[in-house]
């Protein structure tokens, strides 16, 4: 644990007016004209959706042989992103990472939206999503259940529960923070709603006791999800005989893509919100550089996973699967997005090993984004181009999404923003609490050196 | 919601005169068929089963209950009724068996007894019904546009004075009921002449043997008796009179049982590849006008005289080959209904001199009456000398199919008084002054000859929808009947007082024994007429750059007169799967030549005429040569028919109506540069090196009868064997047989509910059809071999479509069916990406809600109607899989071999398609399985599929690369 | 200058006391509202009002199959007869209560609707009793020739005023049978008369497990009441 995460030796009032003014300091026109974009967004996607449902998934360009397109790559993609606040959360937390302290809470925020996201699609491509609780099992009139060979009611188990302990984590983090709120905020109003939420926190040591066993058991909770989840979710590939999917590998290959697009996403988010909030001092180049590294490891591990597949394409001796990688993909209907996919993720990772890279944010920050976009190239390259060209020539065909295809993802993007930025104006966004024990440790450690 | 097509839907119950749908004529005696018998029937229907929604509980069922007031004793409700009819096209019959709930007829199938049916069907036949339900069908007689009473016309009509320049038009018939009415119409009207005139014109053959032995004749083939066929650019399999009969006898004789059977083998010069073509053991592109060079030059070498006809090295080797293969076997040689009358007499020549007449060809008198009475040009040529004062039309749409040349509407325009009648409005009956609504022939009484002479019986499966005549009725009126009656005219003919008999004959749809016998007539043929016949066409003056064109009837919607009807608008055509419009076919030369490709809008202009055309591209095709499909570009039908495709007939010459070389009409093709995407359903032709349909010659066949060998049997598993016990229902394909010509499929849609999803529907992969013909061509050096694959849900025994399944809406029942549960479908989609055979077909709208309520009629009862959002596809036809069941079990015993037969089977003419259960030893399915040449598509994946396919066998000559 | 407000908090408590117990209750009806929505539509489907049962409906005709099966001992077949031929076991035919009712009580003026319909030909509107929805392929005459007797599903109609339906009639109440009876049900014996009011066999009587038996799963099988 390095003074390098902390810049200056705040006291503990200036800390607390740095990290809890960003709820009641005001916010200028900036703010409105972002609230009044992603607002607008939202409403677009609300309205496409109630559009998808009334007239039925037609209006989509999914068709036979490609039945599922961008429904589930936005569904991929988003709960991959959500994977990377819980591996700060949780995983660096057992690790003891002290760098986590000041990016975590940002980056659960970013999970719980990125998962609400994704939960949108499950129901959304369902041809009668009216009946999507029969994915869930429970004593029906029929006596039919689910069928737990399919991967797609543990889908919908994992996203719950993934979705349920994360809420919960994230908030358990919350509650000390709210209660300071309660304590400081400037009118008696919002001192009494962040009352309401702070569960009459009082700063006891046994308090205190109870919270941090109750953290760790959440976080202990929360790590096998971040390699379940998304192992559940390649699933619904991996166990289909549609050559690019029926491989074994995919579980890993998820969940690395998945934890790779999440700090990608985390870093496009962290920087701007440094630079708004002048955060420099507990948000330093360290973290930066620390997030850029794991997107560098988890890319590493990603390019591993394609140049299995290409490997294995290859070595199984199996026609259709050796078109499916060699051919198609690169040379079929949509082969720019295999590109993309290709350049951003194996290639711009690679940027990573130079020190620049990773700490200078004019060139980190554009970086992430083409990771973000060469991620969900990548899901549509897996599920798009693989359906397009199956085992059957009679029935290939070529997929060509619709403005409501588009029109819907662009409403996630603006919906998951506007969440984003509630949050930025609502709760501190970085933990006050945990960073005033890490300021103590550090200070105690100079003190004790010195 | 998904429902049962139930009648609430189909007509609101209650007072029947308040239904628009329903105008005058409801007020019958309850004892018949009736409408009213059939309202209440349908009401009775509703209330019993009511309209409840896979969200019953979202949805209030029906709660009323209409009982009729008498129930006719041979009625039940829930219990269909079968009858035998016959179905006419251009004059010949084909026997039918339709299907009757409740009073409403919803599915043909081909009648056993029947000499051009066997059981079997063609696409026509299938799709005809709909066209009974058409919602555009005019209600009732017109006078210029305005509604008048039918009953006051026929009688005015009777009551006139013999009417000079009385000039009836049309298709031709063969209906010896109409030939007695006929003559009585020229007893009343002594100047009264009849004009047969159908845009597919048969009058060539006519010509042809009459040019011979001296009398119009009608060949009759068997097909099932000769080694060797030659066909001279005829499509006997799918587009000829007798294609339904001739297709399950040439099937007989190619079926190998073993390697060491014997087949026929096939020669066939066309134009652009048909399914006969498809066929072929040696196909040759030729251009139509060449084809009379090729017949002239098999005969000289058969008569062994020195072959002066200049033809290319390939034709040359292929007349050379056709002629030795003719001269050593049983051999015969048939020719194309569009080729001219010398093409005919050289095929008679070519018969008579390898002694095919008498073994595989006879000859009989013509079905149709007066073959080579005046046709159009003679009706347009009396109407230009003024001599035409009365014009009937029936059917008969010259106004859309004349030649320009001709422009008939401006003719019609002259002729003072023109009475139209036909089933549905077309672009002549729009034109002329009265129109009487015709009878749809599942409406109507009557009886007409097959092509083989046999009497058959029309009797009607439901009272007419609308105010309606039949022609008898029709021709009677103008004979001086002032009430008219079909049924009492036939009863007149047929019961001879013995109503027994007549009941017997109407059960059994056919006059047995009224075929006539077929004979060998006498050669009557000068020398000098023989010499012209013979000699060398001269070489075409026109340069490489001149283009023919070929014109053919629509595989889908004829000659344009069934345009209006969805399901064969929708149907892949069987060599370029187009759907929803025609194009320009060309070879790939031909087509780089023009700087064209597939979906390129070319112009086409022949004489004063132009049209636009996509092109499609057909490796096999002719050089230098463009196929046309007639029947589309309608502009004043039905709404489904118009504005499809564009219409081509404008461009046919009046000399040779069905092609038009470079030379006579100065045909030009040039590139538009826009392009307009053709809706087709299968956009790659090949393999790409995966043995998906293998094939292989008689030689290599014979040497290793088990060349699949490596493409089926079980892969190891520890999954449990589904094999045992209960029935094992299960299906085979013969692809050898198989000419692509999607009677199935249109079947298979007739059965089982499933909706037309439009040309845009297509266009975006979304069609619906259950059953699909995979159509795969390989390039052998220069010939093109052509295999079809009819693809349904193979049933796999171990399903990637099931464990996919959340809520278990597909599942293996215990008798081996991959069941699809409609209702409990939540719209995953999963197990269609899971499905290797891509089978599986989406709901992606609700296709079946815009459905008007009289096609509704049409709705098979025991087939879930499916609505948006769930998955479909092939069932193996389980509602009569458990029909037959429930029958078994009332009755305690086992479901009898042959006892289920699924649509596609029952409709198959070649008779490819086989089902049964594998416990059934000894019956056809279970033989086929037996077969070395037997396969699994993708068997690797072992899925291990319950339908099996045989291997393609040709029977090239070897002495041809 | 944070000290500031810091000390704010010690002006006045932002919450009365027994806010806590407030506080708890919300917690608890909280979890309540989550709950209900999954418990009661599963209550709900299973009451008798979503079944539809015990609800003796009004005809347009009083028909009252007490007087017409205990008094005249009618059998069921005699008026519902296509319950042996066909799926549906049908309403009869005005003209069938005419058979009799042109020879006795042709003048009753309950039975003026049914002479209406019969001379006028328009038929007598009923009320429906029992509904299964339309996706469900049940067939009368199949369960009738394996023994299964009416009053199994349609109660005891004989003494029934006015007839109700006294089975729930969902899929659940016929899985039931259909795996309890493991359809060996062998056809009704000769020796036992046709079904009636009063005949009671029943599955009961024919109900031997026998799990080999072929019948087991086409029984169960989806395809059995779903095509």
């Amino acid at each position: 644990m390095s003074s390098r995460l902390l810049i200056g030796r705040p006291s503990d009032a200036e800390l607390g007016e740095q990290l809890l003014g960003t709820t009641w300091r005001p916010g200028g026109r900036g703010w409105r004209i972002a609230f009044l974009i992603t607002g607008g967004l939202t409403v677009l996607l609300i309205s496409l959706i109630t559009y998808t449902i009334g007239t039925g998934i037609g209006v989509w360009g999914t068709m036979i042989p490609v039945a599922w397109a961008f429904a589930i790559i936005n569904f991929v993609w988003w709960i991959g992103i959500g994977h990377a606040g819980t591996f700060i959360s949780a995983i660096l937390y057992l690790f003891e990472q002290g760098w986590r302290t000041s990016i975590n809470r940002l980056a659960e925020a970013m999970t719980l939206f990125a998962v609400l996201q994704a939960a949108i699609f499950p129901v959304l491509h369902l041809g009668r999503p009216w009946f999507a609780y029969w994915l869930f099992p429970y004593p029906s009139q029929m006596e039919v259940w689910p069928q737990v060979k399919s991967a797609l009611p543990w889908d919908a188990a994992a996203v719950s529960t993934y979705f349920t302990v994360s809420l919960l984590f994230w908030y358990l983090g919350l509650i000390p923070d709210l209660a300071s709120l309660r304590d400081h905020a400037p009118t008696r109003r919002r001192r009494f709603i962040y009352g309401l939420f702070a569960f009459g926190w009082n700063g006891k040591a046994t308090t205190w006791r109870h919270y941090r066993a109750g953290y760790l058991l959440l976080a202990g909770l929360a790590t096998p999800l971040v390699l379940s989840v998304h192992s559940v979710v390649s699933s619904d590939f991996a166990i289909a005989l549609v050559p690019g999917w029926h491989s074994t590998i995919f579980p890993p290959y998820f969940v690395a893509g998945a934890i790779f697009s999440g700090f990608a996403m985390v870093l496009t988010l962290l920087i701007p919100v440094r630079a708004v909030f002048k955060l420099h001092n507990v948000i330093t180049e360290k973290h930066l550089e620390n997030c850029a590294k794991l997107t560098l490891v988890t890319g590493l591990i990603v390019a591993y996973g394609y140049i299995l597949e290409w490997f294995l394409a290859w070595y199984s001796g199996e026609t259709a699967e050796w078109y499916e990688v060699w051919v198609a993909r690169p040379t079929g209907p949509g082969l720019v997005l295999f590109y993309l996919a290709m350049s951003c993720n194996v290639l711009v990772p690679q940027l990573f090993w130079w020190k620049r890279a990773r700490t200078k944010v004019w060139l980190l920050w554009p970086l992430s984004l083409l990771i973000n976009l060469g991620m969900w190239s990548e899901r549509f390259m897996i599920i798009v181009q693989s359906l397009e060209r199956e085992y059957l020539p009679s029935m290939w065909g070529d997929y060509l999404p619709t403005w409501v295809d588009l029109g819907i993802l662009l409403g996630t993007l603006g919906f998951f923003t506007f969440l984003f930025l509630l949050f930025l104006r609502l709760v501190p966004i970085i933990s006050l609490s945990e960073m005033r024990d890490m300021k103590h440790e550090i200070v105690h450690r100079e003190r004790g050196h010195g | 919601m998904t429902h049962r097509p139930r009648d609430l839907r189909v007509l609101p119950a209650g007072d029947p005169a308040e239904d628009p749908e329903f105008p005058p004529g409801v007020d019958e005696p309850p004892s018949e068929l009736d409408r009213r018998a059939v309202m209440k029937l349908l009401a009775a229907g509703a209330g019993l089963a009511g309209l409840g929604s896979i969200a019953a509980c979202m949805e209030a069922p029906s709660k009323r209950i209409m009982p009729r007031v008498v129930e006719p004793p041979e009625l039940t409700p829930g219990v269909p009724l079968e009858y035998a009819t016959s179905m006419v096209l251009d004059g010949f019959a084909t026997g039918l068996v339709v299907t009757a709930h409740e009073a409403r007829p919803t599915k043909v199938e081909g009648n056993p007894d029947h000499p051009a049916s066997l059981g079997a069907t063609n696409q026509l036949h299938q799709a005809s019904i709909l066209e009974l339900y058409d919602p555009d069908r005019p209600r009732g007689a017109l006078e210029a546009g305005v509604p008048t009473s039918l009953e006051a016309l026929l009688r005015s009509i009777a009551r006139r004075a013999p009417m000079p320049g009385l000039w009836f038009l049309l298709h031709p018939q063969s209906s010896p009921l109409g030939a007695d009415l006929i003559d009585r119409v020229r007893a009343r009207h002594p100047t009264a002449r009849f004009a047969w005139y159908s845009a597919v014109d048969r009058r060539s053959v006519y010509q042809g043997a009459r040019r011979v032995f001296g009398r119009p004749l009608e060949p009759q083939y068997r097909f099932d008796l000769a080694d060797v066929i030659v066909s001279l650019d005829a499509d006997f399999l799918a587009a000829m009179a007798n294609s339904v009969r001739w297709s399950r006898d040439f099937a007989n004789r190619r079926r190998l049982r073993t390697p060491e059977d014997r087949m026929s083998r096939l020669y066939v010069a066309e134009p652009c590849p048909s399914p006969t073509g498809s066929l072929a053991d040696a196909a040759l592109p030729a251009r139509p006008a060449e084809i009379r060079t090729l017949a002239a030059a098999i005969l000289a070498r058969l008569e062994g005289r020195a072959d002066d006809h200049a033809l290319s090295p390939r034709h040359e080797r292929w007349t050379a080959a056709a002629a030795a293969d003719l001269r050593a076997g049983r051999g015969l040689v048939v020719a194309g209904d569009r080729q001219p009358a010398e093409v005919h007499a050289l095929a008679h020549l070519i018969n008579a001199a390898i002694g095919a007449n008498g073994t595989t060809v006879a000859f009989t008198a013509p079905a149709v009456i007066d073959p080579l009475g005046p046709g159009l040009s003679e009706l347009a040529e009396e109407i230009r000398r003024g001599g035409v004062q009365t014009l009937v039309i029936v059917e008969a749409n010259p106004v859309y199919s004349a030649p320009a040349a001709l422009d008939f509407a401006a003719l019609l325009a002259r002729v003072p008084e023109t009475i139209c009648s036909a089933v549905t409005h077309h672009e002549t009956s729009r034109r002329c002054r009265w129109f009487i609504p015709l009878a749809h022939y599942l409406e109507s009484w009557g009886d007409a000859r097959a092509y083989d002479g046999t009497i058959s019986m029309i009797q009607p499966l439901i009272r007419p929808m609308y105010q309606s005549a039949t022609l008898p009725e029709l021709l009677a009126a103008f004979a001086g009947t002032e009430q008219p009656d079909t049924h009492r005219m036939l009863l007149d003919r047929y019961e001879h007082g013995d109503p027994l008999a007549w009941q017997r004959l109407l059960q059994r749809g056919v006059v047995t024994g009224s075929a006539p016998r077929g004979f060998v007539p006498p050669i009557q043929l000068t020398a000098g007429d023989r010499q012209a016949l013979v000699a060398p066409t001269p070489a075409e003056p026109t340069g490489d750059a001149a283009i023919e064109l070929a014109f053919a009837p629509s595989h889908a919607v004829y000659d344009g007169r069934f345009a209006g009807i969805s399901w064969l608008q929708e149907m892949p055509k069987p060599i370029d799967k187009i759907t929803w419009g025609n194009a320009a076919l060309l070879s790939p030369a031909t087509a780089e030549a023009l700087g064209v490709g597939d979906d390129d809008v070319v112009r086409i202009t022949a004489g004063k005429a132009q049209v636009e055309l996509p092109v499609f591209v057909v490796p096999g095709h002719a050089d230098r040569c463009a196929t046309l499909e007639l029947g589309y570009g309608r502009w004043a039908a039905t709404p489904t028919a118009e504005g499809v495709g564009a219409n081509v007939y404008p461009l046919r010459p009046l000399a040779t109506p069905a092609y038009a070389t470079g030379a006579q009409a100065g045909v030009r093709i040039e590139p538009t540069g826009r392009r307009s995407r053709l809706a087709r359903t299968q956009e790659h032709f090949t393999q790409y090196g995966r043995d998906l349909a293998p094939t292989a010659d008689l030689e290599t066949y014979r040497a290793q009868p088990d060349f699949t060998a490596h493409l089926w049997g079980d892969q190891p598993t520890w999954l449990p064997d589904k094999r045992h016990g209960t029935p094992q229902w299960a299906m085979t394909i013969d692809t050898m047989i198989c000419s692509g010509c999607s009677a199935c499929v249109v079947a298979c849609q007739a059965e089982n509910n499933v909706p037309v999803v439009g040309a845009d529907g297509v266009r975006r992969n979304r069609e619906m059809h259950w059953l699909r013909i995979d159509t795969y061509r390989e390039d052998r050096g220069d010939r093109v071999e052509y295999v079809h694959q009819p693809m349904l849900c193979q049933h796999c025994e171990m399903a990637p479509c099931e464990y996919v399944c959340p809520v278990y809406a597909t599942q293996h029942s215990p008798d081996g069916l991959n069941e699809m549960i409609y209702n409990r479908c939540i719209g995953t989609r999963f197990c269609s990406n899971n499905c290797p055979y891509k089978v599986r077909r989406f709901n992606f709208f609700d296709y079946t809600e815009p459905t008007p309520a009289p096609l509704r009629l049409q709705y098979n009862p025991n087939v879930t109607v499916r609505a948006r959002g769930v998955m479909e596809k092939c069932t193996y036809c389980v509602q009569r899989i458990r029909s037959a069941e429930i029958r078994a079990r009332k009755a305690n015993r086992e479901i009898q071999p042959g006892e289920v037969v699924t649509a596609c089977q029952q409709a198959c003419p070649t008779g490819a398609i086989q089902f049964g259960q594998l416990q059934h030893e000894g019956t056809e399915m279970v033989e086929r399985r037996k077969q070395a040449r037997h396969y699994a598509v993708l068997h690797d994946l072992d899925t291990r599929p319950r339908t099996a396919y045989l291997a393609k066998i040709s029977n090239p000559n070897p002495r041809l690369p | 200058m944070p000290c500031k407000s810091l000390c704010r908090t010690t002006v006045s408590p932002l919450y009365p006391r027994w806010s806590n117990t407030v506080y708890r209750a919300a917690i608890c009806l909280l979890v309540l509202m989550l709950a209900s929505p999954i418990v009661l539509p599963m209550l709900y489907v299973r009451s008798t009002y979503n079944t539809n049962q015990f609800v003796p409906w009004a005809q347009p005709i009083d028909f009252d199959h007490r007087h017409h099966v205990r008094d005249d001992g009618i059998e069921c077949l005699y008026c519902h007869g296509s319950a042996e031929r066909s799926a549906n076991a049908g309403v009869p035919a005005t003209s069938v209560c005419m058979g009799c009712h042109t020879q006795i009580w042709n003048q009753s003026p309950l039975l003026e609707v049914v002479r209406r319909s019969y001379f006028s030909g328009t038929p007598i509107n009923w009320k429906r009793v029992h509904q299964v929805p339309d996706f469900v392929y049940f067939n009368h005459s199949v369960h009738v020739a394996r023994g299964i007797d009416c009053v199994t599903c349609h109660g005891d109609v004989g003494a029934m005023a006015r007839v109700e339906q006294v089975q729930p009639l969902t899929m659940g109440w016929c899985l039931d049978c259909h795996r309890r009876s493991q359809g060996t049900s062998p056809p009704r014996p000769p020796a036992l008369p046709a079904p009636t009011n009063s005949w009671s066999a029943s599955v009961g009587m024919f109900a031997k497990p026998v799990a080999h038996d072929r019948d087991v799963t086409l029984l169960t099988t989806c395809t059995a009441c779903h095509r």
